[in-house]
């Protein structure tokens, strides 16, 4: 069955979009991010307008955001005052990311640009979590301590987080907040995947809110994103994001269960071979040979 | 003097008595509607011819869409990466294309018919407004109706117009599921011996309708309530659909 698309202006089978929700609301359930990175380039595939995916997407991972952090709402997995924390430094950073991106598509090689951005930060992140986890896995189980100390955590502005039982810095998580919102505007994403390892491994925060912390975060961005789309280049497609949202909600709350109940080891592994395997993606991408060496833009 | 005026009189009594050819056309839609459910229509196009001339007709039907500005990107290989170098900004890009016909153009007319005419795809597209720094626009061109095609927005057939016992024409138009809003213009020609004899013009509105045109226009006007409104159903939605996903796992 066919549904026409107001602003993408093109029929897309109802169906595909509602499994490709489906299976992207599973990653995003299971690994706390908005998936957004996978579902850009599918959508790009399906015959979407490159601008109206990235910019419907936003709108979509403000949906499946809401349903994931409900999740964790319930469980008391979010610390509420450090995703306020992180909002502050990701809308600077969101504003400073729009302008750089229509600087970069004014000098025509957004495209490329965007590529190897995602290529350098997937295969950081990528490798670094597969090289933590095999080497957690190889050693014998030693309980890590609750609160590894990192030389960020004695700058000034201390805070308390009891959501995550840390007494550190607030510039750290303002820091990282606006890096990754910097990263998010350029890549038209909530910036999840960026954030979620962000907050393990340089705030040093416990896996458990963790994920909570990061979709709760996101909500508030990419509704700021969408805003933004909606006021300067009119390509937000409420229809598809809605669609996309329904097929996302049932994989998500499947997801969100899954990642109770696997150890988290497992799942850490599973979201560094996925990361790698988008990044092994691109890069043949970059490199072989296009079928086709034209492109039409509107 | 008496001489030229006969002889005047002659050439508009000749004018009078020389064949004459006439179409008369009517297509199965007079618009056609973007609703929720458009997947592409074929528009059937139909009509008869009235020539008091003997050579055979042939019907040739080209079918434009609204113009739109497309950017042409070329990628080239640079240090091993595909990277996009040259690019030409096409202001008068034609959104959709057809060109259907009982025999082909290239066959039954002359190049500078076809030209003056712009019976064809090539004659259709204009590249004198064609800006940026390109070394052969040719190429560029020729990408452009190859992608087209492949996307269905661009359509040729030299057997797509069937005329029956010299008078009766009809065509199916394939419209896409890709369509734009906007007019689409319809030219019929009628060609014997190598000439246009007759034409005749007409058009198909399509636009939007119901809750997608209001959606579109709401998209278009007020980005700031329709982003507004995008986050709001967004959330709502995903609430809603997050408390029926749970009552059914239970």
């Amino acid at each position: 069955m066919h549904i026409y698309l107001p602003i993408a202006q093109v029929s897309i089978d109802l169906f595909t979009l509602l499994g490709l929700g489906f299976v992207v609301g599973i990653l995003s359930g299971m690994f706390g991010v908005g998936g957004g990175f996978i579902m850009t380039p599918i959508l790009f595939l399906m015959g979407i307008p490159p601008n109206i995916a990235v910019a419907s997407q936003s709108s979509q991972v403000v949906g499946t955001s809401t349903s994931g952090a409900l999740v964790h709402f319930q469980r008391k997995t979010i610390d509420y005052k450090m995703g306020f924390i992180l909002l502050v430094g990701g809308m600077f950073g969101s504003a400073f990311g729009v302008r750089v991106f229509k600087w970069v598509t004014q000098l025509g090689q957004i495209e490329t640009f965007v590529t190897a951005v995602y290529v350098i930060f997937l295969s950081l992140i990528g490798g670094l979590m597969l090289y933590e986890t095999i080497n957690s896995m190889r050693k014998t189980p030693v309980r890590r301590k609750r609160n590894p100390h990192k030389p960020l955590h004695h700058w000034p502005l201390k805070m308390r987080f009891q959501a995550s039982r840390m007494y550190i810095s607030a510039i750290p998580p303002i820091m990282i907040g606006a890096s990754v919102g910097f990263l998010a505007a350029i890549m038209g994403v909530g910036g999840g995947f960026i954030l979620v390892p962000a907050m393990i491994y340089l705030i040093g925060m416990p896996v458990k809110t963790v994920i909570g912390t990061s979709m709760f975060q996101i909500i508030f961005v990419s509704a700021f994103t969408t805003i933004m789309h909606a006021t300067t280049t009119h390509s937000v497609d409420i229809v598809l994001a809605l669609i996309l949202i329904l097929g996302s909600i049932p994989g998500a709350q499947l997801g969100a269960t899954f990642a109770h109940k696997l150890p988290a080891i497992q799942l850490r592994l599973g979201f560094a071979l996925v990361i790698l395997l988008i990044v092994a993606k691109l890069i043949y991408g970059l490199v072989v040979t296009p079928d086709d060496l034209y492109g039409l833009t509107l | 003097m008496r001489l030229i005026f006969s002889f005047i009189l002659t050439l508009i009594a000749a004018s009078f008595a020389m064949a004459e050819t006439r179409i008369v056309s009517g297509k199965s839609d007079e618009d056609l509607a973007l609703n929720t459910t458009f997947n592409g229509k074929d528009i059937l196009v139909y009509g008869a011819v009235q020539s008091d001339e003997d050579s055979p007709i042939d019907v040739v039907i080209v079918v434009r869409g609204p113009d739109q500005t497309v950017t042409i990107n070329k990628k080239e290989s640079k240090l091993g990466f595909w990277l996009n170098s040259e690019s030409i900004k096409f202001p008068n890009a034609p959104a959709y294309l057809a060109v259907m016909s009982s025999w082909g153009p290239t066959v039954i007319l002359s190049p500078e018919m076809r030209a003056e005419h712009k019976i064809g795809i090539d004659e259709q597209i204009d590249l004198s407004k064609l800006s940026g720094n390109i070394t052969n626009a040719a190429d560029f061109r020729e990408a452009f109706i190859r992608i087209r095609k492949e996307n269905g927005q661009f359509v040729e057939s030299s057997y797509g117009v069937r005329v029956e016992g010299g008078v009766l024409f009809s065509a199916d138009i394939p419209l896409p599921a890709n369509l734009i809003e906007g007019i689409y213009t319809f030219h019929l020609y009628v060609i014997q011996d190598k000439n246009v004899t007759a034409y005749s013009k007409s058009y198909i509105p399509v636009r939007k309708t119901g809750a997608w045109a209001w959606l579109f226009n709401l998209s278009d006007q007020n980005g700031l309530l329709y982003g507004l409104l995008a986050v709001f159903l967004s959330i709502t939605i995903s609430l809603i659909a997050t408390q029926f996903v749970r009552l059914f796992r239970r």
